[in-house]
């Protein structure tokens, strides 16, 4: 026998139930909605970029030491033609027929720069170019000065090529100026260069005057030479530069585009992200 | 019933030659509810209207109504006071009004009609039936406590304390974090607040941490996180102690910062989470201090990912914390 409100008690746990019920569907609601596309950002190794979303050239030319060099006709300029992202790239065109001399649009980074550090860049060749007998096209280099602060004093030191392999087709290689100059046996024999598509060099470069020196570049990725176990700069002072410089090219006039640069602690990889 | 009166004596009561058909009779009066057995009659006061606690009292009050009436000289005699009247039974009262047996001193205060007050509206009536037992809890309260006495003790107040309020929590244990391939352990103080009513209550909180270093992805960092969480409670009532479970959401305010970066920063976000647990809490109901023992679980489905350039996301946040924690809780 019980004095029994049956609406009042049954009530109470129909509310507990319910409210319990809607607490927990508030979570699963909340936790689908939130946290999906919540991120931390915590930082950045990226110590420089040009992605020249500002519609000119002054990621490069505004820093000390930083610019751009190119003798007419070459040229070097800003260009919504071919991006890699966002809405403008760099259009680098050289005209280097035979017998006519280097010529180059470079777009460089020099002095001020870490001992250690990777380099990178995105290029996009519209077409083959053949590489002549005794030519070359450097896409990127490494320089060195024999006095930091005498400008006449700057050499080269690596220079990264695209060169026409036998069929027509692109690929690279590793000039390495001292020792009176030659091709450096690449890992990766004759990685292929894609033409009409993006892609992406990559260099590692310690600089050390000891036998701790090291140089390492990738491919779209891809390791393609490692070298290490030796000296590179008699000092400290680096060169970089990201550019197009040929000689005896067919056809002679050579367009190269160049877009999303950047200097970090880390490496950029293909999926690396230069900005939010 | 059946605790308070053996069965067979139950059935004599009920069906002795005078009982009334209905020889039991309950009426829901609001607040006030009265119970009419065996002639005698008796209202009580009950503000909070628990049903359960109805029972019990009423079951004791027909219990010692019949066996009264079996036995007129085992009611002890009541002190002297206003005689008061009981009202029409059909019929049954005829001439002077008796007056109403004080309540017993273990009964609640006993609020009998005066003459003339209005009767209210009576519920259906409920024969007992021969075989009807008291529900279990009843019987086994009246039969651990004191035979043929049920629980309410105090003349003045209408009920013990059941828990009903507010509590204030206290605790201090640790928790882990994992779910991100590196595990984290860190100390905290949880404080929290619990609004009860019966065996339910809403309750939330917070929990305190320091600041821990964490990695994801192999990069450092400096993490600091607060949670609070939301919840659902049902106490599960024993003698002396009481488990209890908690269900709901828990939300963490997570900041981080990257170590060792070229450039470092601190970004924040809110996580949400399910937030679950199971707890002990010792002493009597109507102590104001008892310790607890709470073990928790926190699931994150979408814990926040972890971003550092320019490798972009390099980890998240870990998706299941578990805590342990030991304290006290208040009822101010």
């Amino acid at each position: 026998m019980s004095i029994r409100n049956a609406n009042r008690c049954h009530c109470w746990n129909l509310s507990a139930a319910a409210f319990m019920a809607s607490v927990l569907g508030t979570a699963l609601a909340g936790s689908a909605l939130s946290g999906c596309g919540d991120r931390l950002d915590v930082g950045s190794d990226l110590l420089w970029t040009a992605r020249h979303e500002l519609g000119d050239l002054s990621e490069w030319t505004a820093l000390p030491g930083g610019g751009t060099e190119a003798v007419a006709p070459s040229s070097v300029e800003i260009s919504p033609t071919h991006v890699h992202q966002g809405r403008f790239g760099a259009k680098l065109t050289i005209t280097a027929p035979a017998n006519a001399g280097q010529q180059g649009a470079v777009l460089g980074r020099a002095g001020g720069l870490p001992r250690e550090t990777y380099y990178s860049a995105w290029y996009y060749l519209p077409q083959p170019v053949a590489v002549g007998d005794n030519g070359f096209w450097v896409i990127m280099k490494f320089r060195i000065r024999n006095v930091p602060d005498n400008p006449d004093t700057a050499r080269e030191l690596y220079d990264l090529d695209l060169w026409t392999l036998p069929g027509g087709k692109m690929s690279l290689r590793l000039y390495d100026h001292r020792l009176g100059g030659y091709n450096v046996a690449l890992d990766v024999a004759d990685p292929l260069v894609p033409t009409q598509r993006w892609f992406q060099v990559e260099a590692f470069y310690r600089n050390a005057q000891d036998s701790t020196g090291r140089v390492t570049y990738w491919l779209d990725g891809t390791k393609i030479v490692d070298i290490e176990g030796m000296a590179m700069a008699p000092n400290s002072w680096v060169g970089w530069q990201a550019g197009s410089v040929g000689k005896n090219l067919v056809p002679a006039t050579a367009v190269l585009y160049v877009d999303d640069a950047a200097i970090s602690r880390t490496r950029v990889t293909p999926t690396g992200i230069i900005a939010r | 019933m059946i605790t308070l009166i053996p069965e067979e004596r139950l059935a004599r009561r009920l069906q002795a030659p005078g009982t009334t058909a209905t020889p039991v009779k309950l009426f829901d009066l609001g607040k006030r509810y009265r119970v009419v057995a065996a002639g005698s009659v008796r209202e009580y006061r009950d503000e909070t209207r628990d049903c359960a606690y109805r029972a019990r009292v009423a079951a004791v009050f027909v219990a010692l109504a019949l066996d009264s009436a079996a036995r007129p000289d085992a009611l002890p005699v009541p002190p002297p006071g206003p005689a008061v009247a009981t009202p029409s039974q059909g019929g049954r009262n005829d001439g002077p009004q008796a007056a109403v047996p004080a309540a017993s001193p273990t009964l609640p205060e006993a609020i009998v009609p005066s003459q003339g007050a209005t009767v209210g509206v009576p519920m259906p009536t409920v024969a007992l039936p021969l075989d009807a037992r008291a529900e279990a809890t009843t019987a086994q309260a009246v039969s651990s406590e004191n035979p043929g006495v049920t629980a309410p003790v105090s003349s003045n107040s209408v009920r013990p304390s059941t828990g009903e309020g507010f509590t204030i929590e206290a605790a201090a244990g640790g928790a882990v974090g994992f779910g991100n391939g590196d595990d984290v352990a860190l100390p905290a103080i949880v404080l929290g607040i619990a609004a009860r009513r019966g065996d339910w209550a809403g309750t939330g909180g917070i929990v305190a941490a320091p600041a821990f270093d964490g990695t994801a992805g192999g990069l450092r960092l400096r993490e600091w996180r607060l949670p609070g969480y939301l919840a659902v409670r049902h106490h599960f009532e024993r003698e002396g102690w009481a488990p209890y479970a908690d269900g709901g959401l828990c939300l963490v305010l997570h900041a981080a910062t990257g170590r060792d970066l070229a450039n470092d920063q601190t970004d924040r976000a809110l996580e949400v989470g399910i937030h679950a647990g199971v707890g002990i809490r010792l002493g009597r109901q109507a102590a104001r201090f008892k310790p607890f023992g709470l073990l928790v679980v926190d699931y994150f489905p979408r814990p926040s990912a972890i971003s550092a350039l320019p490798r972009g996301e390099v980890g998240h946040t870990s998706s299941v914390w578990m805590g342990v924690a030991f304290g006290v809780s208040i009822n101010p």
